[in-house]
């Protein structure tokens, strides 16, 4: 069986719906990863990176905000899952090690 | 939330694109958050950029369900997209040869007709740039001679000013001289070097009317005094090597009466490309009507005066009011003023009976007319060749149609690929451009690019939406309609109106290959003619040059220096050449009727010229060198004897501009204007030194005489450049036009029929391989392989003599028109119409041949074997 994998959108995109809480939808996630990566992210890119992160199980969708005024329109929120917690402490954790094992001193070298 | 953004909608193409491609869940979902995100970029960037952003959303939102997205977010519509875009690209593959046969069509006749849009775009943009071009107007003159209205720009010196201060709209006017009122440049002095500089002479109000950018300078303030100077950007890198600094500095102009020191007052930046005015620097006016007094007055007419009208002005009412102001000043002329915008006059500068009648504007419609012409017959390739191949996809429409896809998904399906068709069409099409657009700018005379703007982008999305539905529409509808049972069956049911459609297209294709190249073959003939035409004169091997920097005094040591030179023929002085460029003037004879108003046509030449160019001589005597007098003598041509009645010219005594002169010669006619012109009554005066001089070389050792004529030069003007012309060369730049329309004619003449004979060859094919089983039969039967050529191509020839019958008398009537602008034009004779028929016929052959010979040689055995 292949292995489920995070890429590296998916992950920005998980880590911000789980930050927005409660608030996670489109706009939000789109306006809030504009504002940390200084780039536009057009909201096809994160229907697409949500659709699969749903549908591996990271993220729930919910229904919400139905108002007459809206015409029937909704706003669909993504709660970060159980599961997805698991996999971005998973992601950090390899991430740190491997980060961890670079020589420090040619870290001070190339800072300097 | 305020009223203006409850108000604010999202644009509704987008917000429809993204309804008929989202399925119901999902679209509610991505609505409301493009909705908000809408909302969040009016309050914080503005309405419209807001509305662009929403669509660009939209777009990646469908292009990510096109090619990432789970099926249950979309709905069928990107299926079926998907699918259609797949078929059409088998659909491509299958049928190779029509695919390119439509692709090379499509093309080329894209590219033409975006060759064609840059060149119109570029004619248009001629002298729009200014800021305020919609407020400039230029003054018009009409006067009556004899019933004859004729119009000309120049006006009385003293107009402008009395615009000014006595015309409350007019908020500010200016005289222009343009550079070409002198026949020859001055020129500037620098310590010991000289530059040439074209200089125009305006008012101050000039620089506030047009938009002239000043690098330096207060753009307020300039050309106030009569000593000031404005140069460009280039000549002041030309003669100082800076743009810094300038301000202030004198420079020294050369130029007759006008000598002197001036002081630069700014620096302008270099006229655009698309201004009709071209000038090196600008001069006050005021010191033109100093050098000439006579231009102050009333009754002489000179410059160009254009005005700016106040904002809200009616230009209606400053027209009528100015129609009597010169009748004002002077009772007795018959002179009336009407305005005209100034940037219209670049393609509209011709005018009949007073009136404005066109002139360029007609090239830019014709050309426009050829552009549409030659995409329908891309197009008209496009839908006979689809409508054609129809037999061969009769299977895959029926089995569409019986598992139930309705009309309009076939529909869909043909436009699609139409559309495919013309995109990949369009980007070939800028390859060809982009690689056609320096031999073009050079046939066009104009520096042409393709810079991407929005406005290139709307037309050439313009060109794709037409050309896409025109191709696409005929086949779409006539292949959606079969039924289907009998396309299941492969049953195509033949009736009489699509065979004539198709016929009848391809009838129309040729008609108009046959118009073009008919077209093209009169123009050529008519310039050749034009080059060729005996104009009473010997235009051949004669230089003629400026006499700037060469004092009058030593001018006739000049003149015999430039004879002694071996290889010189004949030397004379010029103040007009023989290119249209003459004064007009009424004079007074022995037996004048009192209201007799005949302009004569008035040249200023020194003694020579006569010989020197060639002119017979019927009577008397010619201009001699040296002669005492001579300017009391003048000379006519014979038109202007005939008009003045008088049966023995010789030593007769007319009254020109207040003088008395004595007749002693008359000479042939000859062509002193373009042969748009019959030939006019013409009067030759006679003064030693005028502002050009032309001299008469020996055929052989051209290039070694102007050497020695430019040494000779040099030492009498003290150093300044020699620049020279020969004056056929001139002759020729009156008919560039012409010659233009010439080359292009030709251009997109080529263009056409190649595009019809693609259609024929995919036609032929086509044909050659449905018969094929009929030949081999007819092979096996013992039918030669010229017979079956003759067969197979019977039906072409029925089309294209049917388009000879319909084309010939259409393209007589066309060229008949255009040879009526020319007072000298050939005739139109048989030969002409034998050899537009004869050359279609023979390429239509050709292309019909190759493949008709290609399909009788074919082995019978191939085509008979399986079944």
């Amino acid at each position: 069986m292949k292995k489920v994998t995070l890429g590296a959108f998916e992950e920005l995109v998980l880590l911000t719906a789980g930050v927005l809480q409660d608030n996670a939808y489109g706009v939000t996630i789109k306006l809030e990863l504009e504002d940390q990566l200084n780039k536009s992210i057009s909201l096809g890119a994160l229907y697409s990176a949500l659709q699969r992160l749903e549908d591996k199980g990271w993220v729930n969708s919910r229904i919400g905000g139905i108002t007459e005024k809206q015409g029937g329109r909704r706003k669909q929120y993504f709660d970060i899952t159980k599961e997805g917690i698991m996999v971005l402490d998973e992601v950090r954790a390899m991430r740190n090690s491997l980060f961890d094992r670079l020589p420090q001193a040619k870290i001070n070298l190339l800072k300097s | 939330m305020s009223l203006g953004q409850q108000k604010a909608r999202p644009p509704r193409l987008a917000k429809w694109l993204l309804e008929s491609f989202c399925s119901y869940d999902f679209l509610s979902t991505a609505l409301w958050d493009l909705e908000e995100l809408f909302h969040y970029n009016v309050k914080n960037k503005g309405l419209a950029r807001a509305k662009f952003l929403y669509t660009i959303e939209v777009i990646g939102i469908i292009i990510h369900l096109f090619f990432k997205g789970k099926t249950h977010y979309s709905n069928n519509k990107i299926a079926m997209f998907k699918h259609n875009v797949l078929i059409s690209f088998r659909n491509f593959k299958r049928f190779k040869t029509t695919f390119f046969i439509n692709l090379i069509g499509l093309a080329t006749g894209l590219a033409s007709t975006l060759l064609i849009y840059l060149w119109v775009a570029d004619e248009m943009s001629i002298d729009k740039f200014h800021e305020k071009d919609a407020r400039i107007y230029q003054i018009m003159r009409n006067r009556n001679q004899n019933g004859e209205i004729s119009t000309t720009s120049s006006m009385p010196g003293p107009l402008s000013e009395e615009l000014v201060t006595n015309y409350p709209e007019v908020e500010a006017a200016s005289m222009v001289w343009a550079p070409e009122f002198f026949g020859s440049k001055g020129y500037i002095s620098l310590e010991d070097e000289q530059f040439r500089a074209r200089a125009q002479f305006v008012d101050p109000g000039f620089m506030q009317i047009m938009s002239f950018p000043l690098i330096s300078g207060n753009p307020k303030a300039v050309l106030e005094s009569k000593t000031e100077v404005l140069i460009s950007e280039s000549l002041a890198q030309k003669v100082y090597g800076s743009i810094d600094n300038l301000i202030g500095k004198t420079l020294h102009w050369n130029k007759g009466r006008m000598t002197g020191d001036y002081m630069i007052g700014g620096v302008f930046k270099d006229l655009p490309k698309n201004s009709s005015m071209q000038f090196d620097m600008l001069l006050n006016a005021e010191v033109m009507i100093d050098a000439y007094k006579y231009m102050k007055e009333w009754g002489n007419t000179n410059p160009d005066v254009v005005v700016l009208l106040k904002e809200g002005a009616s230009a209606e009412q400053f027209n009528a009011k100015i129609e009597k102001l010169i009748q004002g000043k002077l009772p007795k002329s018959s002179s009336t003023l009407f305005i005209q915008k100034y940037s219209d006059r670049y393609l509209k500068g011709a005018y009949e009976n007073g009136k404005v009648a066109g002139h360029r504007i007609a090239y830019v419609r014709l050309f426009s007319i050829v552009a549409l012409i030659i995409l329908a017959i891309a197009c008209i390739n496009f839908m006979n060749l689809s409508t054609a191949k129809a037999t061969g996809r009769l299977k895959e429409i029926g089995v569409k149609k019986a598992l139930g896809a309705k009309r309009k998904a076939l529909l869909a399906q043909y436009y699609t690929e139409s559309f495919l068709m013309t995109i990949l069409g369009v980007i070939m099409a800028l390859i060809i451009v982009k690689l056609l657009l320096a031999p073009f700018s050079q046939i066009t005379g104009k520096t042409l690019s393709i810079n991407f703007s929005t406005e290139l982008g709307t037309a050439i999305a313009l060109i794709i939406l037409a050309t896409g539905l025109i191709a696409g529409s005929y086949p779409a509808l006539y292949l959606s309609r079969l039924k289907t049972t009998e396309s299941l069956k492969g049953k195509l049911v033949k009736n009489l109106s699509e065979l004539l459609i198709r016929k009848g297209l391809v009838i129309f294709q040729f008609t108009v290959s046959i118009i073009l190249i008919f077209s093209v073959l009169i123009v050529s003939r008519q310039i050749d003619y034009i080059q060729n035409k005996n104009l009473g004169y010997d235009r051949d091997n004669i230089v003629k040059f400026h006499n700037t920097g060469i004092d009058d005094s030593a001018y006739p040591g000049f003149l015999s220096s430039l004879e002694s030179i071996p290889g010189v023929l004949s030397t004379a002085s010029t103040g007009h050449d023989l290119t249209g460029d003459h004064g007009s003037t009424q004079l007074s004879w022995p037996g004048k009727k009192p209201d007799e108003k005949t302009l004569f046509i008035s040249l200023e030449m020194s003694p020579r010229f006569i010989e020197t160019v060639g002119i017979e001589l019927v009577q008397g005597r010619i201009f001699e060198r040296g002669r005492m007098n001579e300017d009391k003598k003048i000379i006519f041509n014979e038109t202007a004897t005939k008009l003045m009645g008088l049966e023995n010219p010789i030593g007769q005594v007319i009254k020109l501009w207040g003088r008395e002169k004595e007749i002693i010669g008359v000479v042939r006619d000859f062509h002193a204007e373009s042969l748009y012109e019959t030939i006019r009554p013409t009067l030759i005066q006679a003064y030693p030194m005028l502002n050009s001089t032309i001299v008469k070389i020996q055929d052989e050792d051209i290039s070694k005489t102007i050497a020695k004529i430019e040494e000779r030069f040099k030492e009498f003007s003290s150093g300044i450049p020699f620049e020279f012309r020969f004056l056929d060369s001139e002759y020729q730049t009156m008919y560039q036009s012409e010659k233009r329309i010439s080359s292009l004619s030709k251009f997109f003449a080529s263009i056409a029929v190649i595009i019809s004979c693609l259609g024929l060859i995919g036609l032929t094919t086509f044909t050659a391989e449905k018969r094929s089983k009929e030949i081999g039969i007819r092979k096996v039967l013992g039918s030669g392989n010229w017979r079956i050529v003759q067969m197979l191509s019977l039906d072409f020839t029925k089309m294209v003599v049917l388009a000879l019958v319909i084309g010939l008398p259409l393209s007589y009537f066309i060229a008949k028109q255009w040879i009526q602008n020319f007072a000298y034009g050939i005739e139109l004779n048989i030969g002409h119409f034998v050899m537009a028929g004869a050359l279609i016929l023979f390429i239509a052959w050709l292309t019909v041949g190759i493949q008709t010979i290609k399909a009788a040689s074919a082995n019978p055995v191939d085509s008979l074997r399986s079944e």
